[in-house]
């Protein structure tokens, strides 16, 4: 039961599942004077702002997950790859294969089925201090063997007898639920590269706000909620809260992986895994939606993008340009591009030319002469606009005759 | 003082991209009769994506990229592509997927292993092809039969790292491929340039119905391009693989010469294997890159990579090249970014 508050920024693949997702720190006075609060004395947690509006630490509730964007393409020149966020979390990961591998013992050495090898690696700058990367981890290698498990029963791995796919991830930055963050990855590079699955492998996390407490009996009529699981924990929830990372295929309750490094109430377990489970359905639409704005072809976006970019750069001109003429009212301007190589721009009154400046090749020449409106006539005005993501620069120039 | 700014006109759809229309059938039979397919059939443009389910009408087969549990009717989707109809039986084709072989094919390959009889050819598949040594032009007659000389002396032919263009002769039960280059057209490469396109594989789905760019099969796949200027003549090899060859053209008379098949023993040489590059004047290199960067537009682009689209777009760069250098902002080397577009565009435009 997850608030519908998912929006697509339109044009570009960013979902922003969670818009306000700054941490907003509660200050040290309010800290202090809130010490009676019940839970408190229990509960590591500065639970000051919590309890008064029902909030975590950077603003959620307790069953909303951090905004997750993500992308699939990323890298060119692998079979398939991706890139996710979850909050402040980033993970790039790539995928070659199924491709032969290069075994010691020469041909025959591989088995009946596809071999899953995953292997992560943590940037030195990921965490909140830098750190050299230690070989040998056991808690990575811990990760690494989870995902491959978990891949293992979700990817039909018989169609691949003697192959290998070989999952490549890299963590960006770390704030909270790195395993999750990492399978979701994985999985999108996996689909991206063509590997047939069962279904979505996806994750996330769940973590009880109250450690060793059993729960209530029944709901008490003077539950605040406080003693709720929480879904999708942040690295400092992390280090305060007992939590579970759980994986699903695809959004029924079929758990692929269920990890619990804390210490916890056993009738605890129920409802964070049932919050986790949920969370997981969650972020399954989400990635399925990264899946369908993928076919888009990039140029198209980046042209829509462009469009818009020179549309609203014009707007502004024109705008200017007609307040300088100390009109009072204006017929409604339409300003509309139609691809390139003709850049052309409609407008109501007036000529538009657009001037390519040779920064990195452009070419592009436009010219549109629309109907002119008497009242502007004689006005020239020239400008700078920028267009597309590269930052090209385009002089605009428009006259009235 | 209101501004009313319409929102952008939607951008131009490239090409074939939406052109097939995902629930035509393969074999021309569109009407299916009663069909109670679920969501992927209704909207053309919709993908698949895995667990999806695709149908529960029982009348459906499954084929690849499908799944179907035991004892229920329900196919869900392994992959996310686009969906292919043919007759009764349901497949989906991947999106972007590594290269599978089938027979026939065109490939440009590489030399990975030698063993004692056959050479193993990375052909961007799942797994490695076989070139076994009878299945090559000998030297010094084609008909005759290897020997154990021939073996011994299997690294004079091809050795790691060589490459090839071959065709795929047979399948393995698991999916490997066995090549061969018995004929003319095909052989060791040299004198030219390798690139890859659309990562590692680059390939279209089966049968190259999926809407993505990529070489597209059943097209001619090996051909000549002529140059201006000092350019000469160039040969293009698009491997369905993904894997792309451009060369110069060497004006040797094996090819003018109409040999017969009994006469081959005379044309294949010993130099048919040679390592030895010739050497290539600047003005070639200079229009084998160009070739080079305007294949990677297309691919980038996701326009499908064919002998028309490849001269077309060839062409467009060296007009582009031209009006840039009358207009006086000189000739860009790079084609990329902004250039690369235009040049996709102004192709597709002329291949309409």
């Amino acid at each position: 039961m997850i608030d519908e508050r998912g929006d697509r920024c339109p044009g570009c693949t960013k979902w922003y599942w969670y818009q306000s997702a700054s941490h907003t720190f509660t200050d040290s006075s309010r800290t202090q004077s809130s010490s009676q609060h019940l839970h408190s004395s229990r509960m590591p947690l500065d639970t000051s702002s919590y309890t008064l509006s029902q909030l975590r630490l950077d603003g959620r509730r307790w069953n909303e997950l951090r905004r997750i964007h993500a992308q699939i393409s990323t890298h060119a020149a692998a079979d398939g790859s991706s890139y996710l966020e979850m909050g402040n979390t980033k993970v790039v990961c790539t995928v070659t294969g199924p491709a032969e591998g290069r075994r010691a013992g020469g041909q025959g050495g591989g088995g009946d089925v596809l071999d899953v090898r995953v292997e992560i690696g943590l940037a030195g700058f990921s965490g909140v201090e830098r750190r050299r990367q230690v070989r040998g981890d056991k808690r990575i290698f811990e990760m690494a063997h989870t995902i491959t498990e978990s891949l293992n029963r979700t990817l039909l791995t018989n169609l691949f007898p003697r192959s290998t796919l070989s999952i490549s991830l890299h963590v960006l930055s770390q704030d909270g639920s790195l395993l999750a963050a990492l399978i979701n990855a994985a999985t999108l590079a996996c689909v991206d590269a063509g590997v047939p699955m069962k279904d979505y492998l996806v994750a996330c996390t769940a973590g009880c706000m109250s450690a060793g407490a059993p729960p209530p009996p029944q709901v008490k009529a003077d539950d605040d909620g406080s003693n709720d699981p929480i879904l999708d924990l942040t690295a400092l929830e992390e280090q305060e809260l007992p939590f579970l990372t759980v994986a699903t295929v695809g959004a029924e309750d079929k758990v692929a992986a269920l990890v619990i490094e804390s210490r916890f109430h056993a009738g605890r377990l129920d409802e964070m895994l049932a919050v986790g489970v949920d969370g997981c359905k969650r972020v399954k639409e989400l990635v399925d939606e990264v899946m369908n704005m993928a076919p888009k072809s990039r140029a198209s976006v980046r042209r829509a993008q462009l469009t818009r970019t020179i549309t609203d750069a014009f707007a502004v001109k024109l705008r200017d340009l007609i307040w300088s003429r100390g009109a009072t009212a204006t017929p409604p301007i339409r300003l509309a591009l139609v691809a390139r190589p003709r850049v052309a721009l409609h407008c109501s009154g007036g000529i538009f030319r657009l001037i390519p400046v040779p920064v990195g090749g452009c070419a592009c020449r436009a010219l549109a002469v629309g109907r002119l409106d008497a009242r502007l006539k004689g006005a020239h005005w020239q400008g700078f606009g920028t267009m597309g993501s590269d930052g090209r620069a385009v002089a605009i120039e428009g006259g009235f005759t | 003082m209101p501004i009313q700014i319409l929102p952008p006109a939607p951008a131009i759809s490239l090409g074939n991209e939406g052109a097939q229309a995902v629930d035509i059938d393969d074999e021309g039979d569109v009407d299916m009769g009663g069909l109670s397919l679920k969501t992927a059939l209704e909207s053309h443009a919709a993908i698949v994506t895995p667990g999806e389910v695709i149908t529960d009408d029982p009348q459906w087969m499954r084929g690849h990229g499908t799944t179907q549990e035991e004892g229920e009717y329900a196919i869900c989707s392994t992959l996310a592509g686009t969906l292919i109809k043919t007759n009764k039986l349901l497949s989906v084709a991947p999106l972007r997927a590594r290269y599978r072989p089938s027979i026939g094919d065109l490939l440009v390959g590489r030399i990975v292993q030698v063993q004692s009889r056959r050479w193993l050819v990375d052909v961007a598949a799942p797994l490695l092809a076989q070139l076994q040594i009878a299945a090559i032009n000998l030297p010094g007659g084609t008909l005759r039969k290897r020997t154990a000389v021939d073996e011994l002396n299997i690294r004079s032919f091809f050795s790691e790292g060589d490459l090839l263009v071959a065709e795929v002769q047979a399948l393995y039960q698991d999916g490997s491929a066995v090549l061969h280059t018995r004929s003319l057209k095909y052989g060791k490469l040299r004198n030219g340039y390798f690139m890859s396109v659309s990562g590692a594989g680059g390939s279209l789905g089966p049968s190259g119905g999926r809407k993505k760019g990529g070489v597209v099969r059943s097209r001619r796949q090996m051909f000549t391009m002529t140059t201006p200027g000092a350019g000469g003549e160039l040969d293009v090899i698009l491997g369905v693989n993904g894997y792309v060859w451009i060369a110069m053209r060497i004006g040797d008379t094996t090819e003018e010469k109409d040999v017969g098949f009994n006469r081959m023993e005379e044309v294949v040489g010993k130099e048919m294997y040679s390592s030895q590059n010739a050497s290539i004047p600047a003005a070639t290199r200079r229009e084998i890159a160009r070739v080079a960067a305007v294949i990677k537009a297309l691919v980038e682009v996701g326009v499908r990579v064919d002998e028309d689209m490849v001269v077309k777009a060839y062409e467009a760069s060296l007009e582009l090249d031209m009006d840039a250098e009358m207009d006086g902002y000189g000739t860009t080397e790079f084609i990329g970014g902004e250039r690369a577009r235009q040049i996709v565009e102004i192709a597709l435009e002329r291949s309409k």
